[in-house]
């Protein structure tokens, strides 16, 4: 009896609670601008969406339609962007040259205007080395297959040359192919005894006649997907760690091994960038907003608000960035070869390829 | 109005004189040794003028042989000096004694109080009766005392009552003068019984009074004639009244001072898990505490649930929040002095409580009897217990430890020396189920000689050693560390005091050499992937010296004047990085350094104070107090949180951290009325401070070898009015405090990233303009009283987001202007029961119960917000509550 009422007491004492924080009055439309253009020859695209409200749990962006995008060159050209795709504007023949300073200027169909800060377009140097090292942190039996903390630690060499000014952006996208069987999709029957009935996903080429599976009428065409990965937190270089114009040994990403990512091989592009000191702030601001969360006793959170201003009075905020960047590109493969244990074959992924993973294409990239 | 007359008597008379020749006749000496109503009958018959008083009002007064060759009129202004009689010519013939009445009538209220709360009068006189010199004045000297340990006690209040009002020096002796004649002295001091002497003063001499303190551990100290008090004591300044506190609700049944101070007007704190408090608009590491005149950098346990001194270990504890004397420096807002209880001289005795949470004991008494004493007090969780017996979650793999104990040996040389050596160490343990340890402790030790060179003269000698740490470990093998961070700080300072006439001089040196191990992080296993860091040492030394003058003018009119001279070094050995000029300070900006060998100041700072405080007494109910002092701050908090945590690190000012200067103007208007019953205050200030630091946007600061690259220089401006009125007699007593205060920072710099919210001014972290306190105590019984407090603060800014965006696929959030947001208003009830044990004096033990219901209606105040990243990877706003529901406690308090 009594050690149950220090039992309540405590709970109660430990009962300091952590509930969601409801900010829908706070919030306040913004329009997001991302673009770049390189040394490599184009079409450059730049993104225009809509800030979406904090408690949105949807997610769902909406994109800046009918807006006039122009990129100027500091010699006076200068390029309207064509909007190929909603809220995406394409470049047709500009081509960035090392030197040369380069802006955009948007106009959007309500009348507002935004401008970006002219950015040198600076040299980069290469990288080499781009490597990987497997990590073991749990066993590699078959409760670790499909999710999985072991994986790929991923490292590289980098050059900085001195106009870049100890200022590097690494950008990585990682490309896995996926099989899924959505023929053998089921739903639960209806009626007291429940057992699954054949439901197949029309893409798969399979239907149901009369309660069986018949099939196939034509080729599956959403059972082969390749799924894109991508950087999730900015990777860019601490000026304090770059000595004599290089940066050994830098970690820029994990990739998880798993029996779907390494079904067939993981494909790791990395691109490494010139940036400006603008544009690195911005990422280096997003980059300390990831880091400081989740912690209760955390600094005030940094403004990511980018390298663009408003030119027109009444305009909507804007943030984002417009980079002007020297790319260099290389890549590498992982496969189940490099794990030091059996990996399993694929699960039998019961959905379409396109709504297992975020991101998931059934166009096969032309690396592949 | 002032002059009434009480009697008149007109007589018929022929008038041949005139009375103005009456008043110049010149005494011959024949008058010597009569009384002074036989001397006057006897010209009466001599002249045609007329005398008119009652026999008894002249009766004590006397003339001495000095009065010879003065007129008539000059020698019974002489005479009648300082009584209540005054006398005045009517129709030229008529010399008519008035006295005035208000003291009279005073008097008898008094007594008639006396009478209703029965209160004890102790009888005393002071030479003979029959040696009296009528209308001399006598010169009282005293000391008033603890009446177990012997203590002096100073700051005690003496109110003569229908008279002026003085407070007792350091060393708690006392002057007075007054007129011959009867009077009720009323002695006065924080958790001590009052006592009131019937004083005869007939000729000089000593009077040496002993206070007791309050028997009944939990009473609190009724006084009357608190005006005494309030309308006297300089603008800025509360005494904290020890006793009061034991009878508030509290907080898990732990009595807490911290708590106290956060209900006074002017007083601020940002909610239950911060120990800290804000005064006027000022950051929480902007109070200096003192514990025995050495500074403490912790003042709480469990992040801030509860403060780190054990109350019954607490002599008094005085707070300054505005007209600091020129004696306490160092910090720019606040100043809480804390005097820890000294053992007593004469017999053992020990008190204790046991709460839910924590118990604590302590025990005092004679080592060698009137020689040396002892006092130790020891206070320790027992939460980790409870906690281990819980099945919840994960929560047993929690652990809560704190303790805090102290101790004080005292040694009499003589009446006139005294050693005394004093240490206090808290210490805490917080441990997360995730095998994340938190530690921390403070610990103080010192050493004072207290040296009286005669009665004027007293002076004071401290040396003193502190130190402040704490260490995080983290026993997850793949990322196990060690973080320590650690200051220590020696102390030695020499006090002088010195009385002449109606001037109090006070004047001092002091040193504090601040040695800081800013942080050093190491793996502590093979797998771990911490990288070891070491932060380079600092160490800095800050002088001072100070003088000060509290001058009574006259008895309306009091000022305390001085300044202090401040100087501050920070010193090598250290490195110092320099930037590009006409660049923002960042890492990527370093293009140099300069290297300081050991011992080489790097920078030096001096300050002047000027300080000056001044009361004004309108009437004996009334006064208007002003003060102004300037205050300049070497150590700066550097807290990623809105309150003092453990895990928070102290930048002494260097080559880039200027001291923080503040200046602070306040003003007040005292008022009692009904004998001391009902006391209204209101108060006003204005106050700026330079060089105040703020972050840069999402700045690191744990373990950054650069820090003048996360943080910002700015000004802060604060400014307020705080309205108090309470209730000092009677079966309810209470207060009520509205405070309406606005506390603002301004970080401006040509360049934008060095510039928060564009330059302009907005809210600092704790600006809650509104305010209101409710305290109140309502006695049921004689045993029984049913206390309770109401707090209201407007809710406090936060940055919050705007909205989402996702930028090359990287979730972000875009956040609005630092503090351009508010939490929603803190408001929160609390009650409590006291049951006291039964009030006779000889008892074995004193105890009483204490039931306490905390945020009766369970509010779940905010007391942060935070981001958590979600699946989404986007940083959703969380916001923790610390107390969300109803607290029910219930403590044992005892005293045998």
């Amino acid at each position: 009896m009594k050690r149950s009422l220090i039992v309540i007491y405590i709970y109660l004492v430990l009962s300091s609670c952590v509930t969601p924080y409801d900010v829908t009055t706070s919030f306040q439309p913004a329009i997001v601008v991302e673009g770049m253009i390189t040394d490599k020859p184009g079409p450059y695209v730049v993104n225009l969406s809509n800030t979406i409200p904090v408690n949105n749990q949807l997610y769902e962006t909406s994109v800046v339609q009918g807006a006039t995008v122009v990129i100027h060159d500091d010699q006076g050209l200068t390029e309207t962007l064509v909007e190929k795709s909603p809220g995406s504007y394409y470049t047709s023949s500009i081509q960035g040259v090392v030197g040369r300073s380069y802006y955009i200027t948007i106009s959007t169909s309500e009348g507002n205007s935004y401008q970006s800060a002219p950015e040198k377009l600076l040299p980069v140097g290469d990288f080499t080395n781009l490597r990987y090292e497997f990590a073991q942190n749990e066993p590699g039996g078959s409760n670790h297959q499909i999710s999985s903390t072991n994986g790929f630690n991923i490292f590289l060499d980098s050059e900085v040359l001195p106009e870049q000014e100890g200022r590097v952006w690494w950008r990585w996208t990682g490309t896995f192919h996926i099989f899924t069987y959505p023929s053998l999709h089921t739903r639960p029957s209806d009626g007291k005894v429940i057992v699954q009935l054949p439901d197949p996903i029309p893409c798969s080429g399979y239907y149901v006649f009369r309660g069986a599976l018949m099939g196939p009428t034509g080729r599956c065409t959403c059972c082969d997907c390749w799924v894109s990965e991508y950087s999730q937190i900015p990777l860019i270089s601490d000026t304090r760690f770059v000595n004599n114009g290089k940066v050994t040994g830098m970690q820029i990403a994990f990739v998880e091994a798993n029996r779907r990512t390494l079904y067939e091989k993981y494909h790791l592009e990395v691109e490494q960038m010139s940036v400006s000191q603008t544009v690195y702030d911005f990422w280096k601001n997003v980059k300390q907003q990831k880091s400081n969360s989740s912690n209760l006793f955390q600094t005030p959170p940094p403004k990511t608000k980018g390298n663009l201003v408003a030119t027109s009075e009444k305009a909507i905020p804007v943030i984002g960035y417009f980079a002007a960047s020297s790319v260099k590109v290389h890549s590498i493969d992982m496969t189940q070869l490099d794990v030091p244990y059996p990996v399993l074959a694929i699960d039998t992924l019961t959905v379409s390829c396109t709504q297992a993973y975020k991101n998931s294409s059934t166009i096969k990239p032309i690396f592949w | 109005m002032k002059t009434l007359l009480a009697i008149f008597l007109i007589a018929a008379a022929v008038s041949t004189g005139l009375a103005q020749d009456v008043l110049n006749h010149q005494l011959d000496g024949s008058e010597q040794g009569k009384s002074l109503a036989e001397y006057l009958r006897s010209i009466e018959k001599n002249s045609n003028s007329k005398f008119y008083f009652i026999d008894q009002w002249l009766e004590p007064l006397h003339f001495e042989k000095e009065y010879q060759g003065m007129t008539l009129e000059e020698a019974l202004k002489k005479i009648l000096q300082g009584t209540d009689i005054s006398f005045t010519t009517f129709y030229n013939y008529a010399v008519v004694f008035a006295k005035d009445p208000n003291r009279t009538l005073e008097k008898m209220r008094f007594i008639q109080s006396i009478k209703t709360e029965k209160k004890q009068v102790e009888a005393k006189a002071i030479g003979k009766k029959e040696n009296t010199k009528p209308g001399s004045v006598v010169e009282l000297s005293g000391t008033v005392k603890d009446g177990k340990t012997q203590g002096p006690l100073p700051g005690a209040v003496i109110q003569v009552k229908d008279g002026k009002s003085i407070i007792s020096s350091p060393d708690g002796t006392f002057k007075l003068q007054l007129p011959v004649g009867e009077y009720f002295i009323v002695f006065q001091y924080s958790n001590y019984e009052e006592k009131i002497i019937n004083l005869g003063a007939y000729e000089n001499g000593e009077v040496t009074v002993e206070l007791m303190e309050t028997p009944k551990v939990l009473d609190e100290v009724i006084v009357t004639g608190r005006q005494g008090s309030a309308v006297t004591s300089n603008v800025g300044q509360i005494d904290l009244k020890m006793a009061q506190l034991k009878k508030l609700p509290t907080f898990l049944g732990e009595i807490d001072i911290i708590k106290q101070i956060q209900v006074l007007p002017g007083v601020t704190s940002v909610g239950e898990m911060s120990s800290g408090f804000n005064v006027r608009g000022g950051g929480v590491d902007q109070n200096l505490i003192l514990y025995d005149g050495i500074q403490i950098f912790n003042n709480s346990h469990v992040f801030g649930f509860f403060s780190a001194f054990n109350s019954d270990a607490i002599k008094s504890a005085t707070f300054f929040k505005g007209g600091i004397p020129a004696e306490y420096g160092g910090r720019v807002s606040s100043v809480m002095n804390i005097i820890s209880k000294e053992g007593d001289y004469k017999k053992w005795s020990a008190s204790g409580g046991v709460g839910p949470i924590s118990s604590n004991v302590s025990f005092n008494g004679p080592i060698y009897k009137d020689k040396t004493s002892l006092f130790a007090s020891v206070r320790s969780s027992y939460s980790d217990w409870m906690i281990k017996t819980l099945t919840y979650q994960n929560i047993n793999k929690s652990t809560v430890r704190f303790y805090d104990a102290s101790l004080k040996l005292s040694h009499k040389f003589s009446e006139r020396d005294k050693l005394t050596l004093s240490g206090y160490s808290s210490q805490d343990v917080f441990g997360l189920p995730s095998d994340t340890t938190f530690a921390w402790r403070n610990q103080i030790a010192s050493l004072q000689f207290d040296h009286a060179f005669n009665e004027k003269a007293f002076s004071t000698i401290t040396l003193g050693y502190g130190t402040f740490g704490y260490d995080v470990k983290d026993k997850n093998p793949s990322s196990a560390y060690d973080l320590k961070y650690n200051i220590s700080y020696p102390t030695l300072k020499a006090d002088f005091n010195y009385q002449l006439n109606r001037h109090k001089l006070n004047t001092g040196v002091g040193s504090i050499w601040y040695g800081i191990t800013p942080g050093t992080i190491a793996p502590t296993t093979a797998q771990s992937n911490v990288k070891p860091v070491t932060i380079a040492k600092e160490q800095s030394l800050e002088n001072s010296f100070f003088l000060e003058d509290e001058f009574e003018v006259n008895d309306k009119l009091r000022f305390n004047a001085g300044f202090r001279l401040s100087s501050f070094s920070s010193l090598g050995p250290q490195k110092v990085y320099l930037y590009q000029p006409g660049q923002p300070l960042s890492d990527n900006t370093i293009i140099d350094s300069i290297s300081y060998a050991s011992g080489k100041s790097a920078k030096t700072y001096f300050g002047f104070e000027p300080r000056f405080s001044l009361v004004y007494k309108l009437s004996s109910f009334s006064s208007v107090k002003l003060g102004y002092n300037r205050i300049f701050q070497y150590i700066h908090l550097i807290s990623n949180s809105v309150a003092i945590t453990p895990i928070d690190i102290w930048q002494p000012s260097n080559y880039y951290f200027k001291p923080q200067i503040g200046d602070q103007y306040s003003a007040g208007l005292f008022h009692s009325t009904h004998n001391g019953k009902y006391e209204l205050s209101v108060e006003g200030f204005y106050k700026f401070t330079n060089n105040i630091l703020d972050f840069k946007d999402g700045s690191s600061i744990v373990l950054n070898p650069n820090l003048e690259t996360a943080l910002l220089s700015g000004v802060a401006k604060a400014y307020g009015v705080e309205f108090s009125a309470k209730k000092n007699i009677g079966r309810l007593q209470g207060s009520v405090n509205y405070t309406y205060a606005r506390s603002l920072r301004q970080v401006r710099s040509q360049f934008a990233d060095e510039s928060i919210n564009n330059g302009n001014y907005y809210p600092s972290n704790y600006d809650q303009p509104s305010v209101v306190n409710l305290t109140w105590r309502y006695e049921i019984s004689r045993r029984v009283s049913f206390t309770g407090n109401f707090t209201y603060r407007t809710g406090r800014p936060i940055t919050l987001p705007y909205s989402y965006a996702s930028v090359g696929n990287i979730p972000i959030v875009n956040f609005s202007d630092r503090n351009m947001q508010r939490i929603p208003d803190y408001h929160r009830l609390d009650l409590a029961l006291v049951i006291d044990g039964n009030h006779r004096r000889k008892k074995i033990v004193d105890g009483s119960w204490i039931i306490s219901f905390y945020n009766v209606y369970a509010r779940k105040n905010v007391y942060s917000v935070f981001y958590k990243t979600d699946a989404a990877g986007i940083q959703s706003p969380y916001q923790l509550s610390i107390v969300g529901t109803i607290l029910p406690s219930i403590s044992y308090r005892f005293k045998i």
